[in-house]
């Protein structure tokens, strides 16, 4: 008998990377909340339900990393899964350090990261550090590449990643679960969930803590003779807690509250060239959000609205440096839709964020940033033979946005559903950051946004009956006009600057896999992904010379693997993601090298009536692969974990 | 059950096929290149902060052919994170690496690795007498005395804020403060502080000219708002300070926005070079005879220097530019006419030379 979750994943297991299989998944999932209603209508009711996202993602591609992922590395944070779940390159400092995303070749702010269907990313920074989301918060990841800001939003010119939430059901259940991990290196993290609902309220309560020592060894690459070493001023401590109410105000109707602490204290290391590290960071949010989502058979409204708070504290005594960075951001988004007939479905809305900070280095005066924006879509399907949609966004306060921000997706069958064409074509951009507007010294707030152009075209091959392989092949290629870069100045100050034009083009492999045997499932996902990403024009005379070069920090190539294995109550999973080479200067003659990393992880579910307890153990760097993600940032050895994880529910699973 | 096991052997098979293709090694031993030999010129390529990545070029006399990454080639490992200055002292070059807090010593001709000098917390600029070394210090603001044959501090003497591009003078060390306006006169035979004298804002660099005089060059400031050319700079200064009496002999004076660094002399100390310009960090090449009283009217090298060095043989003139810190820069040399020879391609942020 297997815990609730894994029964849940089992049906969802199979619905990853396509648009098709998304689209069967809310579908599925919607079912029971308009089961009252008996309508024929099932997939338009699926339609009307999606997370905007999920709705209008007709030819970018996509993956939904389901429950069993996130269930898997609850330990993890949201950068570590990404980087060995998906291609994207995840940037990060050191262990325990900082973790920045980079999709198809573009920076970290490129790539925007949602939370109820709200932009989380740091106003001031202008991107999201993946390694304060604890992965034990996501309930659904859905990662989209390429370009969707007609869809999105500002900054989704790379990518987007979307914290999906739970639909609520209103059917009266009651569950609770709890897990704790202790592993090498004073690695220790619990988190709690608990859940319960009526005909009229769910409430979900969910609670993190994790520490960690981070003093492994590893062999000092900047040192004579390479000495064995041990890792100093690398502890880090995090705490979060994340509330869901959900009131069902009507039968096509519900509000929700949403509420997220969360807090992160580290120990910055030093640099293998550096003898010590006296520095510590400290990054905290809180976040609230309110929702109101009508549903109706043919029309619905999503109403989403927040206030986000963000602090970050960095110290280090050695340099006498004390800063604090305190900001906030009002925002909210609505968006309504309707079907205009079964094959045709139209949607608006608009998009609003006031983002302010007042501190030292913005000057004496508060600063805020503005943005709104209106939207709206059309999407097309006939029999889910031929779909297609157009986006379009207007951002009305930033002034030196683009004028206008379409996208137009189309996924066609070429041969019995089993062959399909699938292609995109938009205009995306990126606000400036604050910091990019506003910094004294450099700041400039007369930036252009960066203004981009993205298209892909891919092929799905179902290969076996009941979409039991797929393969996805795509071809993508972008230019980013007003690329924005901290310049040195005349001044003797960095400035940022819009002086650049950026192209990336590249291709991506997706397969997946479903073997199943009398007791046993197999599934197989591989992920592969070269991207060249270049400086094309420069203003700048003295970067003449680096146009064609790949840029820092971009490997052109990135894979991973993964086998999940399960048998009766015990399953095994093993990752692998291979790293290709990065530049680390723009003339790209200095070079980190690539490596492979391997993860297991194995878990044994004992049942008990309405209960289930398991054992689980992990084995990380399996082949205890010395590599380095930034230079000089020593990375662990292998190291291991075990665990206990139990779950309790009122039904049985 | 056949067909169970054909099953379970073609997971099996996947598993390792899986394995197999992101089979990876432990990382071997760097490979490394033969040191240099000959004489020639030793850029230092500072790197960018917290890269790990400040290194030495070096320039062969011999064919004009340039090594990159010379350290880390010839050696294995990195020299550190950025690389303040080289000097260069009876066989053993001393590269004076700022933020990994420690001096490279490495073999002159070449680079080969001798001995690592640490227990520093910023260390600058290094001048040498026998088997003694005298080490600026930025953030203990400290003089360290080290001992060049055990590779060791074994003294240290507090200074002034942020001490710089310090000059031994006989048994004098003069020390600018270029965080406040004085400069550190230490007797390095007694090893205690002789004099602190006053001299203009901001005090970078010292030289001595061919009558034994001291000269200071002065950055001024950019003002709170650290940007060069607003109406915050404070103006940029040349003193020339009497060798025994400390007493001020000369004061030049600079316009508000002219924040001149990097104060040298040619072999025989008649003629100044030093970089002026309008951010305090990069400018043109400026010269004068060390018998003038005022400064010259325009650079006698155009362009926007990190770097200068005097090659003491030749009298070339290097300048180094540094476009930013993510690229690397380039060195440019000049004859004694201030005509260009050639232009080479270095590492990132070039701000200074040695010559063997």
């Amino acid at each position: 008998m297997r815990p609730l979750f894994y029964a849940v994943w089992r049906k969802i297991k199979s619905m990853r990377t396509t648009v098709a299989n998304i689209m069967l998944f809310l579908s599925c999932c919607t079912q029971c909340v308009f089961a009252q209603q008996q309508d024929t209508l099932v997939l338009p009711a699926a339609e009307i339900v999606a997370e905007r996202p999920l709705l209008f993602s007709i030819g970018n591609s996509t993956t939904l990393l389901d429950s069993a992922f996130v269930a898997t590395s609850q330990g993890n944070n949201l950068g570590e899964l990404l980087s060995q779940q998906s291609a994207l390159f995840v940037k990060t400092y050191g262990a325990g350090g900082s973790s920045t995303l980079s999709s198809r070749g573009t920076e970290a702010r490129h790539t925007a990261v949602f939370w109820n269907g709200l932009n989380i990313s740091s106003p001031t920074l202008g991107l999201n550090d993946l390694s304060l989301t604890p992965v034990s918060f996501c309930n659904r990841i859905l990662i989209v590449r390429g370009g969707s800001c007609a869809i999105n939003g500002s900054s989704s010119i790379g990518g987007s990643v979307h914290l999906l939430p739970s639909e609520p059901v209103f059917e009266k259940h009651g569950a609770f679960s709890a897990s704790a991990e202790a592993g090498s290196f004073g690695n220790f993290n619990t988190s709690l969930s608990s859940q319960w609902a009526g005909k009229f309220v769910e409430s979900k309560t969910q609670v993190f803590y994790g520490t960690a020592n981070n003093d492994f060894k590893f062999v000092n690459r900047a040192s004579r003779d390479f000495p064995e070493q041990r890792l100093t001023n690398s502890a880090n401590s995090g705490f979060g807690i994340m509330q869901d109410l959900r009131f069902k105000t009507g039968a096509d109707q519900y509000a929700g509250l949403s509420a997220w602490y969360q807090t992160l204290s580290r120990e910055i290391p030093p640099l293998m060239t550096d003898p010590s590290s006296e520095a510590t960071q400290s990054d905290s949010s809180l976040r609230l959000v309110g929702t109101y989502k009508i549903n109706k058979q043919k029309w619905g409204v999503h109403a989403n609205g927040g206030i986000f708070y963000e602090y970050q504290r960095y110290n280090d005594p050695e340099y006498s440096i004390n800063t604090y960075y305190p900001s906030k951001t009002l925002t909210g988004d609505i968006e309504w839709r309707r079907f205009l007939s079964r094959s045709l479905i139209i949607s608006a809305g608009s998009n609003y964020a006031l983002s302010s900070a007042k501190f030292a280095e913005y000057g004496t005066e508060l600063k805020r940033r503005e943005l709104f924006s209106i939207y709206s879509g059309i999407k097309f399907n006939h029999m889910e033979k031929l779909k297609a949609q157009l986006n379009l966004r207007k951002e009305l306060l930033y002034a030196n946005a683009p004028a206008f921000t379409p996208q137009l997706g189309l996924e066609a069958s070429i041969y019995k559903n089993m062959v399909v064409l699938i292609g995109s074509l938009g205009r995306n951009y990126h606000i400036p950051s604050m910091n990019d507007l506003y910094w004294v010294p450099g700041g400039n707030p007369d930036l252009q946004a960066e203004d981009a152009w993205n298209g892909e075209l891919g092929l799905e091959l179902k290969i076996q009956k009941f979409e039991k392989t797929k393969i996805r092949i795509n071809a993508f290629g972008s230019k980013t006009e007003n690329w924005i870069r901290w310049q040195p100045t005349t001044g003797g100050i960095y400035a940022p600057d819009n002086l650049r034009k950026v192209e990336t083009k590249g291709g991506e492999l997706l397969i997946t896999h479903r073997q199943s045997f009398r007791k046993a499932v197999i599934d197989f996902t591989a992920e592969y992904s070269f991207v060249s990403s270049c400086l094309i024009e420069t203003y700048h005379a003295n970067e003449i010379q680096l146009l064609g070069n790949q840029l820092m920090y971009i490997p052109n190539h990135k894979a991973t693997a993964g086998i999940f294995y399960e048998k009766g109550n015990t399953s095994v999973v093993i990752n692998h993601s291979f790293t290709g080479s990065r530049f680390t200067d723009a003339d790209n003659t200095q070079w980190l090298d690539g490596y492979v990393l391997a993860d297991l992880r194995m878990e044994h579910w004992f049942s008990m009536n309405k209960s289930a307890v398991a054992i689980t153990a992990g084995v990380f760097n399996l082949y205890d692969t010395e590599y380095q993600i930034m230079p000089y940032r020593p990375s662990p050895g292998r190291w291991f974990t075990v665990g206990i994880k139990f779950t309790h529910a009122n039904k049985k699973p | 059950m056949n067909s169970s096991k054909t099953k379970s052997a073609r997971f099996h098979l996947i598993l390792l096929l899986t394995a197999l293709m992101f089979h990876s090694c432990k990382k071997d031993e760097m490979d490394v290149i033969n040191p240099p030999s000959g004489s020639g010129v030793y850029v230092v390529n500072e790197g960018a902060f917290l890269a790990g990545n400040g290194e030495l070029s070096f320039i062969s006399n011999a064919n004009g052919s340039i090594t990159n990454n010379l350290f880390q080639s010839v050696n294995g490992f990195a020299a550190g994170d950025i690389a303040n200055s080289f000097h260069i002292h009876q066989g053993k070059g001393y590269l004076v690496m700022n933020n990994s807090q420690k001096i490279e010593v490495v073999q002159v001709p070449g680079a080969t690795s001798i001995a690592t000098i640490t227990g520093f917390s910023g260390p600058r600029y290094m001048a040498t007498k026998g088997n003694r070394g005298y080490v600026t210090d930025w953030n203990s603001e400290s003089v360290k005395m080290v001992d060049l044959d055990q590779h060791a501090i074994i003294s240290s003497i507090d200074v002034g804020t942020l001490p710089e591009q310090l000059l031994l003078a006989g048994d004098k060390l003069f020390v600018p403060n270029s965080g406040d306006s004085t400069v550190s006169i230490i007797d390095i035979n007694t090893w205690s502080l002789l004099a602190t004298i006053t001299v203009g804002l901001g005090p970078n660099s010292i030289q001595k000219d061919d009558h034994g005089r001291i000269w200071v060059l002065c950055k001024g400031s950019t003002g709170p708002d650290y940007i060069g050319g607003t109406a915050d700079d404070a103006a940029g200064s040349l003193w020339r300070i009497n060798a025994n009496t400390f007493a001020t002999e000369l004061v030049i004076p600079m316009g508000q926005f002219e924040h001149p660094l990097k104060l040298q002399t040619n072999a025989t100390g008649t003629t100044l070079y030093f970089l002026n310009g309008l951010d305090g960090y990069n400018g043109a090449i400026y010269s004068m005879n060390a018998d003038d009283l005022t400064l010259p009217s325009s650079p006698s090298i155009s362009g926007s220097f990190y770097g200068l060095g005097i090659d003491p043989n030749s009298g070339n003139v290097w300048g180094a530019a540094a476009p930013s810190f993510t690229q690397n820069g380039y060195v440019l040399r000049y004859d004694l006419n201030g005509i260009r020879v050639d232009s080479l391609g270095v590492g990132i942020g070039p701000n200074g030379f040695a010559f063997n």
